[in-house]
């Protein structure tokens, strides 16, 4: 079976995020990693390939920067890696992401095409299903659970308040959600093994879908203000509980 | 009695020249099992313990010779040296006699005759018989000591030597009528028992005892090395070959070298020869065990166990590695020697690497099942391998100066590097490390917090400070150690230490990633903390933290961070005695003070932090195990970050001994001991206090 994950580099999640002069995200000096998203999907892929065999190959879109994600996949077990090397990809919308991914996506042969149902940083939720749309196949979202059963996928998906198990016929795009597989810690020897297989960069001028026109535009950024700590309300429990009442209601207005 | 004190020597016996060739003889089956054992070890990787040779000898002098470390052990360590000197004196007797019988030495007369030879002798072979005796009763009734059946062969030969000795001297006497014989008292005893035997009878029965006595003897000397009495040989030579480096200082691994494959040990022969050679010269004493804090707690961990395992798998697997190395060597041998003589300008092949070799190795079933068997796993549980919290109180305890941690930690290397398997909860703490340099993984942009408000000057704010002070990731991160952060930069302030931080620029030193077997997050952070702090053109640091003290101290010079390091034990006691700091600001009662395994074992501080307890008004209680002898807290070894799911919890065993001497207050200098014991102390329901010796001496207690 062969498998085609896509994988998104985004910044650490523990990180301080800080805006530059410009709005946009300052980078510098932010650890990278692999979107943890998209590194479930990895780590499920694998284990399918080691399972029943074929091959994983391991498609991003980004900058030559993004290859650092690309390598710790491939660290991961994969086989090979496609980047769609894209200078501008962080100012592309979902549509784009996913057309040009697709578009990748179709030429690879893919009986399954994974990735993670959102991504840690922007947090869309739109690039999985818009590529299931484009190449016209059936989409498992938020999907937990996986197996491989003859010429069809069963999947194990989140919905709200339950889980829902569906069957669907290959090829297909499954979307990860967290707890569909444990991500491996590759061993320096996988390192060293992932460092031989290089990965194919195409430059995305190469792609008919670099074409496409910008759909949404970012006006502005704003930070989450922090947490501004907690009130306490002093006083015998019975005025503190009306007091707390009244503020809930007159300051908060949540009541 | 105008006459000399003498006696015949081999009185009764003829032909008593037979017992050379039968010396060479056991001799002989001695040095075949002597080599048996030698090529055991020898497969392991080369290192070179024959430097500094002076100290190594003035070490076997003290060590071995005198035996100052096994007597460091009341009881059974004091039993021990007495059968030593027993065993010497009779040696000496011995050879005496076989001076004056074969090179006509006129030795066995006199004074010498009268108070060495007769008198202490005789003593001496008493004491020697009671000893075994008492080491035969002791094997039988302590169930602990693990005694197998070769244990009790050992002595019971012994014993059975000097038992006949002393019959044999019973029937001399009997049957010379020795004028001397007061001076022969225990051989007077049995001479006792001889008195109505006639002439004839005595003469045989001594004539039969004493081949039979020679038979025992040279028995002995040929079982010798192939039993425990090896160590006699091996224990000194490891006294010998002791670890001369730095305390708890690994084996370097060259991260830059491409041409590394494998690091680590998952095989039994990627261990140093000297760590095989430690397998062989282990006498199952039980030391380590007894102060395993592991072991005490019921975790699969036992040292002696671990060493004796390797022991066991060297013994199965060391033939046959041996075997393939020396097919291996004559194979390259003629490959050269063919490249030679064609005059091929063709490089000759490259060696077999270690694993080919073992894969391609033409060999039977039974010895394919040994080879392909994984070190870990299969004789190493890796439930043993993960419990060791590297406190080396194992290693401070050995007679023979076995080296357990750096085995474990080579092994855990091995696993975490190339296998990718240690226990799963490690995997948040490596994560952690790689991306935000803090076993946390909290925002690497967050570690300076803890001194907004604290008036603490970074390095690129002050770069002409005295001092770096490292509060490392607990002093930087974790809510309890910041007290003891602002505590000492208090002090430092207050006795006009100048000093200034790296801020957000410091990462975790990169000690428990190292222990735990990540080679490869450790190296990362070393190096990047290495230039960081380089950049700077930090001289001094000063450390909070033990385990930024080993590695600063002891890990960094290894990828060329040369630093002074000071722990702020050391640097508060200092500032005291020198009048820079104030004496006692309130009495502060009993203090027990535990000792970090990191500051105490490996860098033998032990005394500075007791200072500063005396200096902050406490006086200072001790447990029964301090010092040398310290109970682990149970968080060294990256064991801080690994769940203590076996057994009961070390630092709550270590609290119950902390609260047994009656404490008002429980201080220590290490973060991790901090964490633990405080935890512990809440487990035992208990309210005594936990506190760092810099919050004591700020005055932090109120």
């Amino acid at each position: 079976m062969n498998i085609v994950v896509c994988v998104k580099q985004v910044v650490d999640t523990e990180a301080v995020i800080a805006l530059d002069g410009a709005g946009e995200v300052e980078l510098m000096g932010q650890t990278m990693v692999i979107d943890p998203y998209s590194e479930f999907a990895v780590e499920r892929a694998v284990q399918l390939k080691e399972e029943l065999g074929g091959t994983v190959t391991l498609l991003t879109l980004g900058s030559q920067d993004c290859l650092a994600a690309v390598r710790h996949g491939l660290a991961m077990g994969a086989d090979a890696a496609v980047l769609i090397e894209d200078e501008q990809w962080t100012a592309r919308d979902a549509a784009q992401a996913a057309a040009l991914l697709a578009e990748a996506a179709s030429t690879m042969g893919a009986d399954l095409v994974m990735g993670g149902w959102k991504s840690g940083d922007t947090a869309a939720a739109q690039v999985m299903g818009r590529m299931a749309a484009i190449m016209r196949l059936p989409l498992a979202n938020m999907a937990t659970g996986l197996s491989v059963e003859g010429g069809t996928i069963v999947a194990e998906c989140e919905v709200d308040d339950g889980v829902e198990t569906a069957r669907l016929p290959l090829p297909a795009v499954v979307a990860a959600q967290q707890g569909l597989a444990e991500p491996r810690y590759p061993s320096v020897r996988d390192v060293m093994r992932a460092r031989r297989r290089g990965a194919e960069v195409r430059p995305v001028a190469d792609f008919a879908a670099a074409s496409k026109p910008t759909t949404v535009t970012v006006v502005s950024r704003e930070l989450k203000s922090g947490r501004c700590g907690g009130r306490i309300v002093a006083g015998e429990a019975p005025v503190a509980v009306a007091e707390t009442v009244r503020l809930l209601a007159e300051e908060a207005k949540v009541l | 009695m105008g006459e000399v004190p003498a006696r015949e020597v081999l009185w009764n016996i003829t032909g008593h020249w037979l017992i050379y060739p039968c010396f060479v003889a056991a001799l002989a089956v001695a040095v075949v099992f002597f080599v048996r054992r030698w090529r055991l070890w020898k497969i392991g990787e080369p290192e070179n313990r024959s430097d500094r040779r002076a100290e190594r000898l003035r070490g076997a002098v003290r060590d071995a010779l005198l035996q100052v470390k096994v007597a460091e052990r009341r009881g059974p360590g004091l039993v021990h040296v007495a059968m030593y000197v027993a065993m010497i004196i009779l040696l000496i007797a011995t050879a005496t006699v076989a001076a004056q019988a074969d090179l006509g030495l006129p030795l066995v007369q006199g004074d010498f005759y009268l108070y060495f030879l007769s008198l202490t002798v005789d003593l001496a072979g008493a004491a020697f018989c009671i000893a075994m005796v008492a080491c035969i009763v002791r094997r039988i009734a302590n169930r602990a000591l693990d005694t197998k059946p070769g244990d009790i062969v050992v002595l019971g030969l012994l014993l059975a030597i000097g038992v006949t000795g002393f019959v044999l001297e019973g029937l001399r006497i009997a049957g010379t009528g020795d004028p001397w014989s007061a001076w022969s008292p225990v051989g007077s005893l049995f001479a006792g028992l001889f008195a109505s035997w006639d002439q004839g009878q005595i003469e045989l029965a001594h004539r039969v005892l004493w081949w039979f006595h020679m038979a025992l003897a040279f028995g002995l000397i040929a079982y010798w090395t192939y039993s425990k009495l090896v160590h006699v040989l091996l224990v000194p030579a490891g006294v010998y070959w002791r670890d001369l480096k730095p305390k708890g200082e690994l084996p370097f691994i060259d991260m830059e070298d491409e041409g590394l494959l494998s690091f680590g040990c998952g095989r039994l022969e990627e261990l140093t020869w000297k760590d095989l050679f430690d397998t062989q010269a282990c006498v199952r004493c039980n030391r380590c065990q007894d102060l395993c804090p592991a072991f005490a707690t019921g975790k699969p961990l036992s040292p002696k166990s671990f060493i004796q395992d390797l022991g066991a798998e060297l013994e199965q697997r060391g033939p046959i590695i041996y075997r393939l190395q020396k097919e291996a060597a004559a194979q390259e041998r003629n490959a050269a020697d063919a490249a030679e003589s064609e005059k091929a300008s063709k490089a000759v092949p490259a060696l077999p690497k270690a694993e080919a070799l073992l894969e391609n190795a033409d060999l039977t079933d039974a010895e394919r099942a040994i080879i392909d068997r994984p070190l870990v796993g299969a004789v190493i549980a890796p439930e043993t391998l993960w419990a060791c919290t590297t406190c080396g109180a194992c290693m401070e305890a050995c007679p023979a100066f076995v080296e357990h941690v750096p085995k474990v930690v080579k092994m855990r290397t091995y696993q975490v590097s190339m296998e990718s398997a240690f226990p799963p909860e490690a995997q948040a703490t490596f994560r952690n490390l790689e991306n935000n340099g803090n076993p946390w993984g909290l925002g690497w942009q967050t570690r300076s917090k803890w001194a907004e408000g604290l008036d603490v000057p970074t390095i690129a704010e002050a770069p002409d400070a005295e001092y770096l002070y490292w509060p490392g990731c607990s002093g930087a991160f974790d809510a309890r150690n910041r007290k003891v952060s602002a505590a000492l930069v208090s002090l430092l302030a207050e006795a006009g230490v100048s000093f200034a931080i790296l801020g957000n620029e410091e990462k975790c030193c990169g000690d428990a990633a190292r222990r735990m077997g990540n080679e490869f997050v450790y190296f990362m952070l070393a190096s990047e903390n290495i230039a960081t702090l380089q950049a700077y053109g930090v001289k001094k640091i000063i450390v909070q933290c033990p385990h930024c003290y080993q590695a600063l101290a002891r890990d960094y010079p290894q990828l060329g961070g040369h630093f002074e390091v000071i722990h702020h034990s050391e640097l508060l006691a200092r500032l005291v005695r020198e009048g820079r700091l104030p004496r006692a600001r309130e009495e502060l009662g009993r203090v027990c003070f535990h000792d970090s395994c990191y500051l105490g074992r490996y860098q033998d501080v032990y005394e500075a932090p007791r200072a500063v307890v005396r200096a902050a008004g406490g006086s200072v209680v001790e447990m029964g195990r301090n010092r040398r002898a310290s109970f682990c807290c149970g968080a060294g070894g990256g064991r801080m970050w690994l769940e203590e799911s076996a057994g009961a919890r070390i630092n709550e065993a270590r609290c119950a001994q902390a609260l047994d001497t009656d404490p008002d207050l429980l201080a220590t200098s290490c973060p991790f001991c901090l964490t633990m014991l405080a935890d512990g102390m809440v487990s035992a329901d208990s309210d005594v206090p936990v506190r760092d010796i810099a919050e004591l001496l700020a005055g932090a207690e109120k």
